[in-house]
């Protein structure tokens, strides 16, 4: 197991934590790597019913790694191709759709950061328990697009998607996140884990069997609808908005002048 | 001894070949996560153009492992079709032609693998049924769908519903077959497969994916269908007599259906 991932078992509950707490929990290729083995683990021993996810240090995650030193999954842009990019983006998506696809419940516990990528995560997941100081973000700057919104479209509809995608650096609050059906429910500053904790044993007292009819039921419902098919033309989405010249101004921004100098003169107006 | 031996007898061909030829090389659950396995790895795999898929002994596949059967609890089988669904829509899906070298016998879900393949090419002496419905079930692993869009709806249904075998030459008349293979027919499968391996393989994957996109109502929804179907198909006792029939030396043809 990766020391950037942390797992633990308590009852049939087993706890999936992403540790990377310094980086404020970046998902890095290894990261995601350990993740994936993690929830085809837990996925496939049946002395498990319901799988927790949270982040250790008060954050859920900031998304994928961005940065430069490329230690992670890039977005900046097709740096190594639109297909190789693409390929990238697919498999990030289908890495999610992993998470749909277990054979039981799986619980997002969200305090702090949820941004990028880490909300696909939360989409895909079955129940989402979020922190009501909790924040939902969406990237800072312009770096790509159709990728992030159409997933959160499925729980809080077309228009507050599109705003959320439209402008840069938007986000919502938890308890905005569970009003509009993005989250279960919003629970008091630190005590999302604790919540989902109870929520999981609750559900575990149903048969595992039964638990993954139910969810299989409800998933199928979602993918007819078009729902797993337009979640992973995401990929397509993003991959060819990073060859936007708009995007490719931001991502030489960056290069440039560095992540953070880049979303000051992006919020002041100045422009990338 | 592996159920599905991998190697690549050329360059950018990767050969599955289903293993289990005292059983006619018939899906149980080691075969389908094999397969599953096998399709997944494949996405990824650079050195690997086009798959070949071929059985070992005298059959391609005889389908699902009648053995297996009849003690299946519909929830059961429900999980059961999910291997298939992954195989099925992982052959779809997968950027890159999947070749069906049928060697001999492909009945039942044999026969719904090699139409889940791209092309189809055959030995002279190979045969092909939709067995299903004289086991009380239906077909599965994409029949009611693949079958169809391929052969059309009248002529699939004939098959289907018949249940009868139809010869290599009918298959390449009808159209489901793409060519009879004449001589050493693994060397002539290899051969066919390498010509398509030298063709460039992002155009060729794509074509392939999106082409099978477009002719789709929804595979994902015939599956979905088959599920439920099969699912309350596998508790009836007229299944449960069909296999009986098949473990006794009357055989499947002493079989009454009393339609429930």
């Amino acid at each position: 197991m990766s020391e950037n991932l942390l797992t633990e078992v308590r009852g049939s509950v087993a706890h999936v934590i992403f540790n990377r707490p310094e980086k404020l929990n970046a998902l890095s290729f290894g990261l995601l790597e350990a993740f994936e083995q993690a929830i085809a683990d837990f996925g496939a021993d049946d002395s498990v019913s319901v799988i927790v996810i949270s982040g250790a240090g008060g954050n859920f995650s900031v998304g994928y790694d961005v940065s430069p030193s490329g230690e992670g999954y890039t977005d900046l842009g097709a740096e190594s191709g639109i297909w190789s990019d693409w390929e990238s983006l697919r498999q990030s998506n289908q890495r999610w759709l992993k998470v749909w696809d277990t054979p039981k419940p799986v619980i997002s516990a969200i305090e702090g950061h949820c941004m990028g990528g880490a909300t696909q995560l939360s989409v895909c997941s079955d129940i989402t328990i979020v922190s009501s100081t909790a924040r939902i973000g969406w990237p800072s700057v312009p770096l790509g697009g159709g990728l992030l919104s159409p997933p959160s479209a499925w729980l809080i509809g077309p228009k507050k998607a599109k705003e959320l995608s439209f402008i840069a650096g938007s986000g919502m609050s938890g308890e905005e996140a569970a009003r509009r059906g993005w989250a279960n429910e919003a629970v008091a500053e630190g005590t999302a884990v604790d919540c989902a904790q109870e929520l999981a044993a609750r559900i575990a007292q149903t048969p595992l069997d039964l638990l993954r009819l139910k969810k299989m039921a409800l998933n199928r419902q979602y993918d007819l609808q078009g729902f797993r098919e337009t979640f992973l033309m995401g990929a397509e989405w993003d991959a060819i908005a990073h060859t936007a010249l708009g995007a490719q101004r931001t991502v030489a921004s960056v290069h440039e002048r560095g992540l953070k100098e880049t979303i000051r003169r992006f919020k002041s107006g100045e422009g990338v | 001894m592996n159920v599905l031996e991998i190697d690549r007898p050329a360059v950018g061909v990767i050969r599955w070949t289903l293993n289990r030829p005292d059983q006619l090389n018939a899906l149980n659950a080691e075969l389908r996560a094999s397969l599953v396995h096998a399709v997944e790895a494949a996405e990824g795999d650079k050195e690997a153009r086009v798959i070949l898929l071929t059985g070992q002994g005298r059959a391609f596949c005889a389908g699902g492992d009648v053995n297996q059967m009849g003690t299946r609890a519909p929830v059961e089988t429900m999980q059961v079709l999910q291997f298939g669904r992954r195989i099925v829509e992982g052959l779809s899906m997968l950027q890159k032609p999947v070749i069906a070298a049928v060697n001999g016998i492909a009945s039942g879900a044999g026969f719904n693998l090699a139409l889940a393949a791209d092309l189809v090419v055959a030995h002279p002496a190979a045969w092909f049924q939709q067995s299903f419905v004289r086991l009380g079930l239906m077909p599965d692993m994409g029949g009611t769908y693949l079958l169809s869009r391929s052969i059309g709806l009248a002529r699939a249904k004939e098959a289907l519903i018949t249940a009868r075998r139809f010869s290599a030459a009918e298959g390449v008349e009808l159209g489901f077959v793409s060519r009879i293979l004449d001589g050493d027919f693994a060397v002539a499968a290899v051969t066919y497969a390498t010509a398509i391996a030298e063709s460039a393989p992002l155009g060729v994957g794509l074509t392939k994916w999106l082409t099978n996109r477009g002719v789709e109502g929804s595979l994902a929804e015939a599956l979905d269908r088959e599920a439920l179907g099969q699912a309350l198909l596998s508790g009836t006792r007229d299944h449960a007599s069909a296999v009986a029939s098949f473990k006794s030396k009357a055989g499947l043809d002493g079989t009454h259906f009393e339609g429930a």
